[in-house]
């Protein structure tokens, strides 16, 4: 993993160059577990936009009261707070007759809220803290929404729950839906846009 | 009857050189046989090895094709199509040349598939095999598991349906199915029994040994005629090309752990001689477990490495839902392989620096 994470890179930054999955591999965990179907990859990459925003806002303003020592105990309290609210408020208006989307409580762990909350929120100003933790949730959220897709579509030959192949021509692969086809998916993913953006590992990485 | 490449074309080779260079390699020998220090005893390459190994398994592509019909040979030309339409386009992106590697992988793979399966799934798994089982780790020599046997591990993962329901019953009276195309259109051939789902519902005793050794039993395309394994298995230790120590310890490994479940558990499951001939073990052990890239360098790693794929095999047949375990035991010990050696290397190492 890059050591030397930029806190300060805008919009498009998270989105792309500095996409905390695909680049900096933060959040695998939900990226894995996530993703058998997209609208679960998408209530969770969107949650998590929801709470990164809120708690980057949180930190930022909370920043000049906020002790150095004792302060993770203190985010986790917050951010455990704010996950709570977004989980019940998820399970509120979630469809009734549909399972409701996994992991949501989970996102206090996610390693995304502590990045941004420790290396940009705690320093900075209330307009670019938040403008980075909404940038990088939708990062994290369309490398969600991406292979969400991918592993719904090619897994069981539909999107969304409507199907796309036809289900006589196109033979679900059982693979993807399972964890290890989340994995690969993932590796082929990352791999893609590498090539994609013309990314080489760094020297002495290789 | 080799020549040197050509140059005439100034200092950039055209863009389908790989392609002509195989090709070439294809029927002329190369010119530059590998003479540093692992194969400096005889002019032994890449490409002789693998031409070895390609001979090895003739007699076991006959079987199939023998027993199951011409469908073996039209899985085998999709396997090499698809295959190689991977090496070619890897290749050309990163300009590099095509191994002969691919042409024992292209012929292993159809080789343990069920002979009934659809031909894209063969598609799909030598596609799967070359690119993310071999290319994607570095081509040739880099892989960290047998190409062959992720395409495998690929389609039995994502199509379990049909790669436990394709069998095609062996008809081993002459000419055999030589002439025959036993698919869709010959529905008295297909069956969705092995000897290895019988075992598993506990009525092994249905199948004789015998022909489970002849190969007279529904199975994957060439893993079922023993005789024609062990004629490959003769030709790969007489060339030297495969070790016959990991060959002896998954053997040992094998028959030691399925002894003394006969002797623990005598009557819960197949014993030891009727399950030895059965099922893919011997053709992974010959062809598979023998892959000089993905086994362990040392002798001591070796014997290791062996005696856990045929201890696996074993208790994965007997104790779990799946009816084969070779496949997976050989994938393990391609991940334990690295460990083995450098765990024997610091032995020795230790044993040097202790000695006076």
């Amino acid at each position: 993993m890059n050591p030397e994470i930029p806190p300060k890179c805008g919009l498009c930054g998270p989105l792309w160059s500095g996409n905390p999955i695909a680049v900096y591999a933060l959040a695998l965990c939900p990226a894995l577990a996530a993703t058998d179907r997209l609208a679960p990859a998408l209530v969770m990459g969107l949650t998590l936009t929801g709470v990164c925003l809120v708690t980057s806002l949180l930190f930022s303003l909370l920043k000049p009261v906020m002790p150095r020592p004792g302060r993770m105990l203190i985010e986790l309290m917050l951010v455990a707070a704010v996950v709570t609210v977004f989980d019940l408020a998820v399970k509120a208006y979630f469809p009734q007759d549909s399972p409701p989307p996994p992991y949501i409580a989970l996102i206090v762990t996610n390693c995304i809220l502590v990045y941004r909350i420790e290396a940009m929120a705690m320093s900075s100003g209330l307009w670019p803290s938040a403008l980075g933790g909404l940038a990088n949730g939708l990062g994290f959220a369309g490398v969600l929404a991406v292979l969400g897709a991918f592993r719904e579509l090619t897994g069981t030959g539909a999107v969304l729950g409507c199907p796309v192949l036809p289900p006589g021509w196109y033979e679900p692969n059982r693979l993807v839906a399972q964890a290890g086809g989340a994995f690969l998916g993932l590796g082929l993913l990352v791999a893609a846009l590498n090539a994609v953006a013309g990314r080489r590992p760094a020297e002495g990485e290789e | 009857m080799s020549r040197p490449p050509d140059t005439s074309k100034g200092p950039k080779p055209p863009k389908a050189a790989p392609v002509r260079e195989a090709a070439e390699a294809f029927v002329l020998a190369r010119e530059t046989p590998t003479l540093a220090a692992p194969h400096a005893r005889d002019p032994l390459d890449v490409k002789r090895v693998m031409f070895i190994v390609v001979a090895a398994l003739m007699p076991c592509a006959i079987a199939g094709w023998y027993l199951f019909g011409l469908r073996v040979l039209a899985m085998i030309a999709v396997s090499y199509a698809a295959g190689g339409l991977v090496e070619v386009i890897v290749a050309l992106v990163r300009k590099q040349e095509i191994n002969e590697g691919f042409l024992v992988t292209g012929l292993l793979l159809p080789l343990t598939l069920p002979p009934g399966l659809p031909l894209w799934m063969v598609a799909a798994g030598s596609a799967f095999g070359s690119l993310v089982g071999k290319e994607l780790f570095g081509g040739t020599g880099r892989n960290l598991f047998n190409p062959a046997l992720v395409g495998r591990v690929f389609l039995s993962l994502a199509y379990p349906a049909a790669m436990s329901g394709h069998w095609i019953k062996p008809l081993c009276a002459f000419p055999g199915r030589l002439a025959q195309y036993a698919g869709t259109a010959l529905p008295e051939a297909l069956t969705g029994a092995t000897p290895l789902l019988q075992a598993k519902e506990g009525h092994w005793s249905l199948v004789s040994a015998g022909s489970l050794f002849w190969g007279n039993v529904p199975g994957s395309a060439g893993e079922t005629c023993v005789p024609a394994i062990l004629l490959g298995a003769a030709l790969l230790l007489i060339t030297g090309v495969a070790n016959w120590r990991t060959m002896v310890a998954s053997l040992a490994g094998f028959a030691a752990l399925a002894l003394a479940m006969d002797v623990l558990r005598p009557g819960a499951f197949a014993p030891a001689y009727w399950q030895l001939p059965a099922g893919g073990l011997l053709l992974g052990v010959v062809f598979m477990a023998t892959d000089p890239v993905t086994g362990p360098i040392t002798n001591g790693g070796k014997w290791v490495y062996g005696v856990l794929i045929g201890a696996v095999t074993v208790v994965i047949r007997d104790f779990t839902g799946y009816r084969e375990g070779v496949m997976f035991a050989i994938l393990l010990g391609n991940i334990v392989a690295p460990l083995l050696d450098e765990i024997i290397l610091g032995l020795r190492v230790r044993r040097r620096r202790n000695e006076p």
